[in-house]
């Protein structure tokens, strides 16, 4: 499951280094941590923002930067609340984008806040069917 | 307690790096490394934009045939009419400075949705180690693409006609009338500050006017932006103005050409 995360989330930073002003990489980061609760996030959120800035001629590291306080905020709201939701993957996704547009000035916010909202929903709800459905086969094995 | 410093440590192991990689790649060591990193990713990028590119191009190719067509024939008629202007304007000029074009496959172009929304920059696969600099302007066909903003060692960023923000003096092809043409973002662009007395027709041809500096950087005249297709004049105000269609689909572009002196 983290492998094929990794490899979407790849294919999402050259989908937003080439065709899209949409935030995948930012969305799909919030999807892997909280997918994946673990510290490599960081790591992973720092590489992504270097590869985005490469393709995309920001100054390299500015992403990151961004990237990397999304996934602490992310992680430090999860100390005392539940974050695998479909409520918190919208707002969070919702004002992720509007920070991230923000930040580095991307036109049509409203749409892409709409638009990234939706799209992280319709693919966590994904990732949660996907996951529960592997559950229940393992414990038919079992 | 203990999960809690284990992500914090994490992070700020990973915020720290993320300044020092940002203060390293502003040194020209670092700039030539990215530059190497991004040339082997571009085969990566092009990749994804032909797959996205292949997708919309079979889409209205006998419409797409009729405007590019028709975008020839208006071009080669502006090209005409000045053909006589630009021969008396050759004798007067005492320093012409000649320019080469540069092909540059696009790599990137972003849009909130790719194929329906205007992009409003353009990614190249040319940068300085190709002599393209900073204010180079870029075209397609004679028309006006954009201007270059951001340059690594191989690659640019170009801004489009259309971005908001973007701005150059331009005049009319048939009657002359002088203006600033603006990008509004979204694909829109207009014409602005055109005085009243100046006449302003519908369809004629936008053509820059020509702001060059010495070192060759900046737009030469007569590269068109392209055609009026509205008109907004009140005798109340000061200054009439114009919308201005592109002649060119931006989004169905694959190469364009660097305007570089030689």
């Amino acid at each position: 499951m983290e492998i094929a995360l990794l490899l979407v989330l790849l294919v999402a930073i050259f989908l937003e280094g080439s065709i899209t002003t949409l935030p995948v990489v930012l969305l799909m980061l919030l999807i892997i941590t909280v997918v994946i609760r673990q510290s490599f996030v960081f790591g992973v959120a720092f590489l992504s923002g270097v590869l985005l800035d490469l393709l995309i001629m920001r100054p390299v590291g500015q992403t990151s930067v961004v990237l990397v306080l999304f996934v602490l905020f992310v992680r430090l709201y999860e100390r005392k609340f539940e974050i695998e939701t479909v409520p918190f993957v919208l707002f969070a996704s919702g004002l992720g984008t509007l920070l991230y547009g923000l930040i580095f000035g991307i036109p049509n916010l409203l749409l892409e806040v709409g638009g990234a909202m939706i799209g992280s929903t319709l693919f966590f709800l994904a990732v949660e069917t996907f996951r529960k459905n592997q559950k229940r086969k393992q414990k038919r094995y079992l | 307690m203990q999960k809690r410093e284990d992500f914090l440590s994490y992070f700020f192991f990973f915020l720290i790096l993320s300044f020092f990689t940002y203060l390293i790649f502003q040194t020209p060591l670092g700039s030539s490394l990215g530059g190497s990193v991004q040339l082997a990713l571009h085969p990566f990028q092009r990749a994804f934009f032909i797959a996205y590119a292949s997708v919309t191009k079979g889409q209205d190719s006998q419409l797409q045939q009729l405007q590019d067509e028709n975008t020839k024939l208006r071009l080669q008629l502006a090209e005409q009419s000045k053909e006589i202007q630009a021969l008396h304007d050759q004798f007067a000029t005492t320093n012409p400075q000649s320019l080469s074009l540069l092909p540059a496959k696009i790599v990137g172009f972003r849009a909130f949705v790719p194929g329906v929304s205007a992009p409003s920059q353009l990614v190249i696969d040319k940068g300085k180690s190709d002599g393209v600099r900073s204010g180079n302007v870029v075209v397609k066909d004679n028309v006006l693409i954009g201007r270059i903003t951001t340059l690594t060692d191989h690659g640019a960023l170009i801004d489009l006609t259309s971005r908001d923000g973007f701005s150059l003096t331009a005049k009319t092809s048939k009657t002359n009338a002088l203006g600033i043409v603006v990008g509004q973002g979204n694909g829109d662009i207009i014409m602005q500050n055109v005085v009243l007395s100046d006449s302003l027709e519908k369809n004629d041809l936008v053509v820059t006017k020509g702001s060059m500096n010495e070192d060759g950087i900046g737009s030469p005249p007569d590269l068109v932006v392209g055609k009026i297709a509205s008109i907004d004049k009140k005798p109340s105000a000061l200054f009439q103005s114009a919308e201005i269609a592109p002649l060119i689909d931006v989004k169905k572009l694959e190469t364009v050409f660097v305007l570089q002196t030689r």
